[in-house]
């Protein structure tokens, strides 16, 4: 590839993009407030894909969350864009489905590491972590506590003893 | 018959300790199978506690090592092997295990020879690599007759099976009143199975670890933290039907060694994405459905193949049926399976959606 989408930016009409209704991504309630979280913390970082017509081949939910704050993600009712020019339909539900799909699963252990890093050494509170990474106090407590199974059950008394018996 | 439960007026501790002493008494060879999970964790240090009040160490070990095992587990085992109080026994032989991500290859074999390039680690050097002649790759666990031989005396073969972990094991360990946690192995009558730790509970487990200051496998503490719960954490290998959702922890936990599964198992990937969908027989929209519902369901699923397996499937599926008639008169139920027969709805839908897989062997791998 010679020149990359990204090279030329372009501001585009809220109006003239459509969303592309095959796309099978389904973004929870929680997670669109992260991301418009994320748009409004840090600022559009990369660019919504779409065809030179207008449809949305990625970033469908980040042009949503646009929609919702006009004032602070939108310039002049425009949105960043790249084009890229897919020759069939067929190849622009293949560049959706890579767009998606093509992330990664977070570990647990590096999660439990940044969480603790924001706790003890950033010195954050539980709820400015909730807000600011999208996480239920649930998963933040699970994440930070140090797990030591026989540690947990260090004051349990052993069970009793049985045997089977014949019912009388 | 399943019986209740009598308690004995001693901690599962104590009693176990008794267990031991008599099964030291009784038999001429004491030989735990140690997994690395936490129950046979148990296990095998309980026998060390009472063998070496006897002065009877070290204590007889053998582990099947499955080739699909996370570090942690495998260097826990290595720990344990290298402990003085252990005689191990670190089986690396070609073993047949469920293989529920892929259609076309029912099972999947660890250490399978003609794989060595696909094998997801190396043998352990300590270990042994290749198995006497008689051994077939088929149901290990119920070889025991090959392992061992009837010359060394009769054989004591340690269980870490706890009846709290399901009701099969509660009846394995309940349906008889005498000598209830001791059975004769099917294959060789010179070894007997025995559960000396069935009583135990989850928590038992870990306070007696934390009691005793006994090593573990770390796997628990990470599968707690990630939220697994304490009747779902296993340290076996995710690829059976029924387990294939436990696939995510190995995904978030051991990433290096779920690259290499992908490769060992393809379709791995695919069970992760989908195994609670309809795709796996699973969620398939018909919550509330009746017996017609799923007659129609299944007349779907079949479908999908072609006449000749279509033919297959039916012949398997009425199969199912007939046996179920056989066994009792009770009409087969949507979702509940028979106590006895197995048999629900549900499990037919399955059996359609996922193809005669015992008939559909290709090669191993």
């Amino acid at each position: 590839m010679t020149e990359h989408p990204i090279e030329n930016i372009k501001w585009r009409d809220v109006n003239e993009l459509t969303s592309s209704e095959y796309n099978p991504n389904h973004v929870a309630v929680s997670e669109m407030n992260l991301l418009a979280q994320s748009l409004l913390e840090d600022g559009w970082t990369q660019p919504i894909v779409t065809r030179e017509n207008g449809k949305i081949v990625d970033g469908h939910h980040r042009f949503m969350v646009a929609q919702e704050y006009p004032e602070e993600l939108q310039r002049d009712g425009c949105v960043p864009c790249v084009v890229i020019e897919n020759p069939t339909e067929a190849d622009d539900r293949i560049s959706t489905i890579r767009h998606n799909r093509a992330s990664g699963a977070h570990l647990v252990e590096g999660m439990a590491d940044n969480v603790r890093y924001l706790i003890q050494d950033a010195n954050m509170t539980n709820e400015e972590i909730a807000t600011r990474v999208g996480m239920e106090e649930e998963e933040i407590k699970r994440l930070s506590r140090a797990v030591d199974l026989p540690e947990m059950h260090s004051d349990d008394q052993f069970e009793r003893a049985w045997k089977p018996q014949d019912e009388q | 018959m399943v019986y209740s439960k009598r308690d004995l007026d001693k901690t599962v501790v104590e009693a176990t300790e008794e267990r031991f002493h008599r099964l030291y008494d009784d038999f001429d060879r004491v030989v735990v199978s140690f997994s690395g999970g936490k129950d046979s964790t148990v296990a095998l240090n309980m026998a060390i506690r009472v063998a070496k009040e006897r002065d009877e160490l070290p204590v007889e070990v053998i582990h099947y090592d499955e080739e699909i095992v996370p570090y942690d587990t495998v260097e826990y085992v290595n720990r344990v092997r290298q402990r003085s109080e252990v005689d191990m026994r670190w089986l690396c032989w070609p073993m047949k295990f469920t293989n529920g991500v892929n259609i076309k290859r029912p099972k999947w074999i660890a250490w399978n020879p003609e794989k060595r390039d696909k094998w997801t680690r190396e043998k352990p050097e300590w270990a042994e690599q290749s198995p006497p002649q008689e051994w077939t790759a088929d149901k290990h666990t119920q070889s025991n007759h090959i392992l061992f031989t009837p010359e060394g005396g009769s054989i004591a073969l340690v269980l870490g099976t706890r009846a709290n972990e399901s009701l099969a094991r509660y009846r394995s360990v309940a349906s008889s009143l005498v000598d209830n946690w001791i059975s004769t192995d099917p294959k060789a009558s010179f070894v007997k199975r025995v559960k000396p730790i069935y009583d135990w509970a989850y928590s038992d487990i870990w306070a007696a670890t934390d009691k005793f200051d006994w090593d573990y496998n770390p796997t628990y503490d990470k599968l707690t933290l990630a939220g697994v719960a304490d009747s779902n954490q296993r340290v076996s290998q995710p690829f059976n039907d029924t387990s294939l959702r436990g696939l995510w922890q190995y995904r978030k936990l051991y990433p290096e060694l779920w690259d290499d599964m992908i490769t060992r198992l393809p379709g791995s990937n695919t069970a992760l994405r989908y195994n609670d969908t309809r795709l796996y027989g699973k969620n398939m929209g018909l919550l509330g459905g009746d017996k017609d519902d799923y007659k129609e369901a299944i007349k779907n699923a079949l479908s999908d193949f072609t006449p000749e397996e279509q033919r297959e499937i039916q012949a398997k599926i009425q199969q199912q049926i007939n046996k179920h008639y056989e066994k009792t008169s009770e009409e087969i139920k949507v979702d509940a399976k028979h106590p006895e027969t197995k048999v629900s709805w549900q499990m037919l839908l399955k059996i359609a959606v996922q193809g005669d897989r015992r008939n559909s062997v290709t090669a191993n791998i």
